[in-house]
């Protein structure tokens, strides 16, 4: 949910399309708080119902790992804004800023190639698995691809929007 | 197309500045694409890998840590180290690598540790007049013992993939994290020696009373962790569940420090860092079943085992490999891809997969500290607002002594081993 400076115009296409991604990346960053809050939720039940009650439910294991899927496809696009997934920016930061340019651009174009492939197969997937029921729960599968679709949708718009930034700094943050 | 190709594409997408999982994503998705192959399976292989229990436990270490960094914890187990350590020669040094030590029994991830327990020890070796360059290197290597010393990222996605026991990998990462920190200290002894660090008093006694009490209950955290997972009651999904809730409740109505409305930041941080890590996990799980299909894992295995048979030889082969790779790639992709390829060879020649994974650790976590990929350094270099060349010379003399310790390591199973089996049995 990070404010980014207006690129300029603040009529036009181009600021719609700003206030667009902003909207959309709040609405990511409110589902994803939501998701882990329902994660806590879930683990909570399966811990005292398990050591508490002494009789576990059985649904909760494959809930909490439904979401956790929901989860990181959702924290995906978040972190696409924030341009903090992992990259390697040791040599795009020491060529000259001409050069890194159209190398961002052609990053840019890679990046949202493989997302329109991910939500198109992903929606694929989605519609071939509504038959598939899940274990536990009375849910299709559908359900679960469906976050795949979602996620590269959103992680288009965002790259679209905010791609510049990875080549700003903040881009080789990573969690080994 | 064959694997030749898939490799170069990925690795000049990465070095050009592609975001790593992109890269990894899109080499296979060219690659099936090229081959004709069912593409439907990228979808499904990616959220397969993320659909694990296991894993999930990974969100929570990282809460853990965010809880423990927002909710003062830090500077208390600080203050801590500071009583215990900092009336040696080079004090402050000391206190830095043992703060690093019991930070790494709450967080299991080297990042985590740099930016956090590393900003106040930064900040504090400079304000005594410790030289920023060398303050920022004890920084930077002690980091490396978050990941080693239970819970570890690194290790729990080990053993994901390479199904081993996630107990047994936990328990064998104590002694090798003490092993890090004693090897770091006696290199900061001498270099304290030859460049005359000053040393502070010795605390008095109600002063250690007191910043004792003051840091207890933030070192109960680990017992919390490890306790119900050492006696198996806990899984180890539960157990981090049970650490972050612990850390959420010291922070929120204990310490206070975490305000409510903080919460939703907190878990919208842990949520993305955690998508982060599992966008690598995903796309390097993907890669590695390209690669396996493609009989790479094999054809390596058939090659190193027409070389040798020794075990020892194997291990000290990989290593250097690992050594190299950890250079230039991400230590938690170079994971994901390697340990799937290896693990053939391991099996064949009887190495315990719990020694292996903390040898495959351990390297590449000291890959964190090499140029030009090391993720460490950045966090260290940006947290002390030095260049990264600088701060990667200064780290340069405290891969000695971490190399030795994988060396150590390598050589005798047992220090790794030798919890595991008590504990266990």
């Amino acid at each position: 949910m990070s404010t980014r400076a207006e690129s300029g115009a603040t009529s036009g296409p181009l600021a719609a399309f700003g206030r667009l991604t902003a909207a959309l990346d709040l609405g990511t960053g409110i589902a994803c708080v939501v998701l882990f809050a329902a994660i806590l939720v879930v683990m909570i039940c399966q811990v005292t119902s398990r050591y508490v009650f002494n009789s576990p439910l059985t649904w909760t294991e494959e809930l909490a790992r439904y979401l956790f899927i929901w989860a990181c496809y959702l924290g995906a696009p978040v972190a696409t804004r924030r341009g903090n997934h992992v990259t390697i920016v040791f040599i795009l930061e020491r060529v000259p800023r001409s050069l890194a340019r159209i190398v961002g651009w052609g990053i840019q174009a890679v990046s949202i190639i493989f997302f329109l492939q991910l939500a198109v197969l992903g929606a694929i997937l989605a519609v071939r698995s509504h038959s598939v029921e899940a274990i536990t729960l009375p849910i299709p599968w559908s359900l679960i691809y469906l976050a795949v679709p979602v996620s590269g949708v959103l992680m288009i718009l965002q790259t679209l929007e905010g791609g510049w930034t990875m080549l700003q700094g903040g881009g080789e943050e990573a969690r080994a | 197309m064959t694997v030749g190709p898939l490799i170069w594409i990925w690795l000049g997408l990465m070095v050009i500045g592609a975001p790593l999982f992109i890269s990894m994503g899109f080499s296979c998705l060219l690659y099936l694409w090229a081959n004709g192959e069912i593409l439907l399976s990228i979808p499904q292989r990616l959220t397969a890998s993320a659909n694990s229990f296991p894993l999930l436990a990974a969100p929570f270490f990282m809460l853990t840590g965010m809880a423990m960094n927002t909710a003062g914890v830090t500077t208390r187990i600080y203050d801590f180290c500071e009583c215990l350590a900092g009336r040696f020669r080079g004090g402050l040094a000391h206190v830095n690598v043992i703060g690093s030590v019991i930070f790494a029994g709450m967080s299991g991830s080297a990042v985590a540790d740099a930016a956090g327990l590393g900003t106040i020890e930064i900040k504090a070796m400079t304000d005594e007049g410790y030289p920023l360059a060398f303050s920022a290197a004890v920084a930077a290597a002690s980091a490396t013992i978050g990941p080693i010393i239970p819970p570890s990222v690194p290790l729990l996605i080990y053993g994901v993939i390479a199904d081993v026991s996630i107990g047994r990998l936990f328990a064998g990462g104590f002694l090798p994290g003490l092993l890090m920190a004693a090897a770091l200290m006696v290199m900061i002894h001498f270099m304290a020696k030859k460049r005359g660090f000053g040393a502070h008093r010795p605390p008095t006694l109600p002063e250690f009373v007191t910043k004792s009490r003051k840091a207890f209950l933030s070192l109960m955290t680990p017992v919390i962790l490890f306790g119900g997972m050492m006696i198996g009651v806990f899984t180890p999904t539960e157990a981090a569940f049970a650490a972050a809730g612990y850390a959420l409740i010291l922070g929120l109505f204990v310490y206070r420090e975490i305000k409510w409305r903080e919460l939703p930041k907190l878990f919208l941080d842990t949520v993305e860092t955690n998508a982060v890590v599992l966008m690598l996990v995903m796309t390097a799980s993907l890669f590695g079943w390209v690669l396996a299909r493609a009989q790479v894992p094999q054809m390596l295995g058939a090659w190193i085992l027409g070389t040798t048979r020794n075990p020892l030889i194997i291990l000290f082969m990989i290593n250097v490999f690992l050594l190299i790779v950890g250079c230039f790639m991400e230590a938690l992709a170079a994971l994901i891809i390697l340990v799937p390829v290896f693990m053939p060879v391991i099996k064949a020649v009887g190495i315990d997969p719990v020694h292996f994974g903390l040898v495959i650790v351990l390297n590449l976590m000291i890959g964190t500290l090499t140029p030009p990929v090391g993720i460490v350094l950045f966090v260290v270099a940006r947290v002390a607002k030095l260049p990264f060349e600088v701060v990667t010379r200064a780290t340069a003399p405290f891969l000695v002594p971490l190399i030795v310790v994988l060396l150590l390591i390598t050589v005798f199973p047992e220090l790794v081993l030798f919890l595991p089996r008590v504990i266990f049995g």
